[in-house]
């Protein structure tokens, strides 16, 4: 019943278990509300009073997803390590791609581009990747978090290109960055260009593969 | 809750394990027959109680399943107890009557020098 849609809407974001394990979670509740709803009429309610209270018998969803998020531990697990997995999957690949752009992007034929060592790219690819994952399947629950890391490769990759620079680092993914961006400048664009990649697949994963859950049963 | 909340939390698995052990039943069924049963006694939180099934649903103590309600368009999620779960019970049981003979000694014994 859509009176309900707002509450249970509340509980579906709030828990990262899995489109499926939320969907089904959201349908016991629906359906214990409409149970509730039935009996607060039958004693005497008006529809609206009825609603409000089968809601508030329920609990608080600040109250509630906590509690329900510690009983689905096993899901919620599961659901970090499937969106690890995607990132680990889908990240390196991309960074090729995001590479091979960059590169060319800067005057550098294709045939050349795809000369450049690329495993230490496809490492940082795997890196970046799975960070992503990890941050989209929990970002629902832990939103600081989810910021955090985005807001941290910038400047995690900064440090990087400066060790570098310095001479501290040896020969490693970045060194591509460094040859292409020999400026401050260069490189301040290089890694705003990396953040946006990074945030760019983080939503792709969140937008196209852990779409929020739709309710198995329709609302009537 | 009519009562200390407390106290309602640390018995509330075993009193859902009861329930359970008699039928398979769903969350509402299992508000109503819990209330009932104890004369509004206990009162557990509509959102406390399915938590405390999908707790004892990952433990392995039920099992959840769904099942068409002959009255509603819905289907129900009726949660059936596993033989781990009657363990459970079992255990608990033992160790609910050994603390509340312990307890009643004490107070009764508090209550006789009274």
């Amino acid at each position: 019943m859509h009176e309900f849609e707002a509450y249970l809407e509340q509980l579906r974001t709030g828990l990262p278990v899995g489109p499926r394990r939320a969907a089904e979670i959201c349908q016991e509740v629906q359906s214990h509300l409409e149970a509730r709803l039935l009996q607060y009429e039958s004693s005497g309610l008006s529809h609206d009073e009825a609603v409000a209270k089968a809601i508030a018998s329920f609990g608080d969803p600040k109250e509630v997803v906590p509690m329900l998020l510690r009983a689905n531990a096993q899901h919620h697990r599961a659901q970090a390590l499937r969106s690890l997995g995607l990132g680990l999957l889908l990240g390196p690949p991309l960074w090729y791609l995001v590479g091979l752009a960059w590169l060319m992007a800067r005057g550098t034929p294709l045939a050349q581009a795809l000369t450049y060592s690329w495993p230490e790219a496809l490492l940082t690819g795997a890196i970046f990747g799975g960070l992503a994952g990890v941050a989209i399947g929990q970002w629902r629950a832990r939103l600081r978090w989810f910021l955090a890391v985005v807001l941290a490769v910038p400047v995690a990759l900064l440090a990087l290109w400066f060790s570098l620079r310095l001479g501290f680092g040896a020969e490693t993914a970045m060194t591509t960055v460094r040859d292409a961006a020999p400026g401050l400048r260069d490189a301040l664009v290089a890694s705003v260009g990396l953040a946006v990649t990074f945030v760019v697949l983080a939503w792709a994963i969140h937008r196209f593969v852990l779409r929020p859950a739709k309710p198995l049963v329709p609302s009537q | 809750m009519g009562h200390d909340a407390q106290l309602l939390k640390g018995t509330a698995k075993l009193l859902a394990l009861r329930l359970l052990a008699r039928e398979p039943m769903y969350g509402y069924q299992m508000l109503q027959h819990l209330e009932a049963q104890s004369e509004g006694y206990f009162q557990l939180g509509d959102g406390a109680l399915y938590s405390l099934l999908h707790e004892v649903e990952q433990e392995g103590l039920a099992r959840g399943a769904w099942a068409e309600a002959a009255d509603r368009p819905h289907r129900r999620r009726y949660y059936h107890l596993t033989a781990k779960g009657r363990r459970e019970l079992a255990k608990r049981r033992e160790d609910w009557e050994g603390f509340s003979r312990a307890m009643a000694m004490i107070l009764e014994a508090h209550h006789a020098r009274v």
